[in-house]
């Protein structure tokens, strides 16, 4: 550990240095761009060098030690590690999402930050310290300490992958689509490419480059998601806080027109309008999820110590936090732009961005794709072009609202650059730290805890890398043929893992009478019917269910856990109480579990 | 005497969970109270904004709180761990 402490000593270091490095070049590229180098060169160098940098920093990072590989030798600063967790819970489609929910309402906007900065809050308090502490290298592996039982890990296994491919396919289709408008790449072609760039961040240094590449990524998600909003607020109101002036926006915004701009849902943000309780119930399953989605929890077994931990899933809430504060000004600043320039204007002012960015379906006017302005007179009559188009006329997707929203706000076109790069890191990022969690949960859990237990670290290595390959050809088949299904099972993918393991896990650390059959049942009970709902749900085969008095549109799939959750506490709460006490010897482990400093009872799994 | 320190110590620990989490949903509620839409066009919404921007900054100061205390907590039983 002495060593890896040492070698990690400067990453933060080098890190700053590649943050400023970074920055200089943005700069430089921007004003390049302003002596007139094209739009398309000036996106490809942006976005080219943050992939360069990734390719890079994960085969140096490469590694044939099995504890770097699934742990990072557990030797990551705290600091580094919560930058690396955030940029891989911020996937690409909650990077454009969120922005997405602010724009649709206000309330929705609220509901998936709360979500979001709630469940970090939980995830340092309840889970993540003694998720470190097992020694657990997986969930499954965790479960199955605690409980002592191969049964939880089988079953944790089955919930980790149906949670975790979708999320992995979403991020590559995500990559991809990205990869396809901004760098004109053929959709197959872009496909491809970023299998290739999420092997070589992910295939050699495992967890480790993993690890390291989220760093990187992390400081190209912040970059992206605050630079142009920023510019944005110097450029109308003189102050470089976007979290201050978007009030001023919004008010300036309704102070033009005070009808809401229609939104379009789509994959990022599927839902327009969720009523009331499903907000509600969807930040609770956001936040029950942050706790629960094993990627996440296996960003915790990096660090060095148990108190590390914590205090790197509270950097991890910094780096969301700035995420969720920004999101609400992308939206509001996308709203003024839209309302000033788009909203009562005659025909001939309509701006172009209107037409470029409806050409490729993601805004929409009266309901129709137009590429001129003849095609609004033909949308939305005659009028429409003398007396201006209403608010309610305009509808604009999530990705829209994000990856467009330089474009539309009028600010340097390096930034649209820009933002395309910080949503491929949020994809990326999030995609690297799932494959390797696939991975590492199918070398441990699988291979070398059933199949064959005595075997070398260096078979498990290669097994893991196997894993590792086969998940990424299965992911990028599904991002490739089932997109829609991908992104609607990905957008569920909180509800799903909340479902499965937040009561087992909770629990498990928190009651010492929870037995082993309580978990198991509770786990099959929760995450069955969550399941069930969400694929039946997507398969059509049900109406989304409405209960009397709360909701009248129906639960919705991603909102599925609020049922699942509280059946999971039930099962595991009531089984455990008609089984018998636990034994004296997993008690052991519990206290185990909750003891802070380092003893001998649990192994490390890593080594 | 390690027993000892562990019992009092994971009472401690669960009093601190229990209080983040109970400050953590007061706090989210009453700033989600105040968030409710300006009815008025051309208004600051300083109630959105304060939930928006200002209760991601509060929750991030409750967990550094949070870690601070739990260390207090560690070291007072000798169970720190650097």
């Amino acid at each position: 550990m002495a060593r890896g402490r040492a070698g990690y000593r400067e990453v933060g270091k080098v890190y700053s240095l590649l943050a400023v490095a970074f920055a200089v070049f943005v700069t430089v590229v921007a004003m390049l761009a302003q002596f007139g180098l094209p739009d398309p060169v000036t996106a490809v160098l942006v976005v080219s060098i943050t992939i360069a940098g990734y390719a890079v920093i994960g085969i140096v990072a490469r590694t044939l030690s099995i504890a770097d590989f699934f742990v990072a030798g557990r030797a990551i600063p705290a600091g580094f590690n919560g930058m690396a967790t955030g940029a891989a819970f911020i996937t690409a489609a909650g990077f454009i999402g969120i922005a997405g929910a602010f724009f649709a309402s206000q309330a929705a906007g609220l509901a998936v930050a709360v979500g979001w900065t709630g469940g970090f809050v939980v995830l340092a308090v309840v889970v993540a310290p003694y998720y470190r502490k097992s020694g657990a290298v997986t969930l499954p592996d965790l479960l199955a300490v605690r409980f002592g039982n191969p049964l939880v890990r089988i079953l944790g296994v089955v919930i980790l992958v149906i949670v975790s491919l979708p999320l992995l396919a979403a991020a590559i289709a995500m990559a991809s689509r990205i990869a396809t408008s901004t760098l004109s790449l053929r959709p197959d072609l872009a496909i491809g490419a970023t299998c290739i760039i999420l092997l070589l961040c992910s295939l050699l240094g495992g967890m480790r480059a993993v690890t390291l590449v989220a760093g990187a990524q992390a400081i190209v998600i912040l970059f992206g998601t605050v630079a142009p909003s920023l510019v944005f607020s110097l450029q109308e109101y003189g102050l470089p806080i976007p979290q201050l002036t978007y009030g001023n926006a919004m008010a300036d915004a309704t102070a033009i027109i005070t009808a809401p701009v229609g939104f379009i849902p789509n994959s990022a943000f599927p839902v327009s309008s969720l009523d009331g309780f499903n907000l509600f119930a969807l930040a609770l399953c956001i936040a029950a999820g942050v706790a629960s989605l094993p990627h996440i929890l296996a960003r915790s077994s990096t660090t060095t110590s148990i108190a590390e931990t914590r205090v790197s899933v509270a950097w991890a809430l910094v780096i969301v936090a700035v995420v969720a504060a920004t999101a609400p000004a992308i939206a509001a600043f996308v709203r003024l732009a839209i309302v000033g320039e788009a909203v009562g204007v005659e025909g001939a002012d309509l701006p172009q961005w209107l037409f470029d960015y409806s050409a490729i379906g993601l805004i929409k006017v009266c309901g129709a794709q137009v590429a001129s302005v003849a095609e609004v007179s033909v949308a939305c009559g005659a009028s429409a072009i003398v007396n201006g188009l209403a608010p309610g006329d305009i509808a604009i997707g999530a990705e829209g609202i994000a990856l467009g929203f330089a474009d539309i706000t009028g600010v340097p076109y390096v930034l649209t650059a820009l933002i395309a790069a910080a949503a491929l890191a949020a994809a990326l990022g999030a995609a690297g730290a799932v494959v390797v969690t696939l991975a590492t949960s199918i070398a441990h859990d699988v291979y070398a805890t059933m199949i064959d237990r005595r075997t070398p670290a260096g078979r498990r290595l290669i097994v893991a890398r196997l894993a590792l390959l086969a998940f990424v050809a299965i992911a990028a088949w599904m991002a490739a043929t089932a997109p829609g299904d991908t992104f609607a099972l990905a957008f569920a993918a909180p509800s799903l893992a909340a479902a499965g393991f937040f009561p087992a896990v909770v629990l498990g650390i928190w009651w010492r009478r929870t037995t082993f059959w309580g978990a198991a049942l509770g786990m099959i009970a929760g995450f069955g019917v969550t399941a069930a709902y969400v694929v039946m749900l997507q398969a059509g085969a049900i109406a989304p269910l409405s209960v009397a008095g709360l909701t009248e549109t129906g639960i919705s799939g991603a909102a599925a856990a609020i049922f699942g959750v509280p059946l999971g506490f039930a099962v595991t709460v009531i089984v455990s109480l008609m089984t018998p006490e636990p034994s004296a010897a997993r008690l052991e482990v519990v206290d185990a579990i909750r003891r802070p400093n380092p003893d001998p009872v649990l192994d490390d799994h890593a080594v | 005497m390690a027993d000892v320190n562990q019992t009092e110590r994971w009472r401690e620990t669960g009093i601190l969970a229990a209080a983040t989490l109970a400050v953590s949903v007061v706090v989210t509620l009453l700033f989600l109270a105040f968030a409710e839409p300006s009815g008025s066009a051309g208004a600051y919404p300083a109630g959105f904004v304060l939930a928006a921007t200002g209760l991601p900054i509060v929750l991030v100061l409750i967990v550094f709180w949070f870690v601070s205390r739990q260390e207090v907590i560690d070291r007072r039983h000798g169970l720190f761990e650097d």
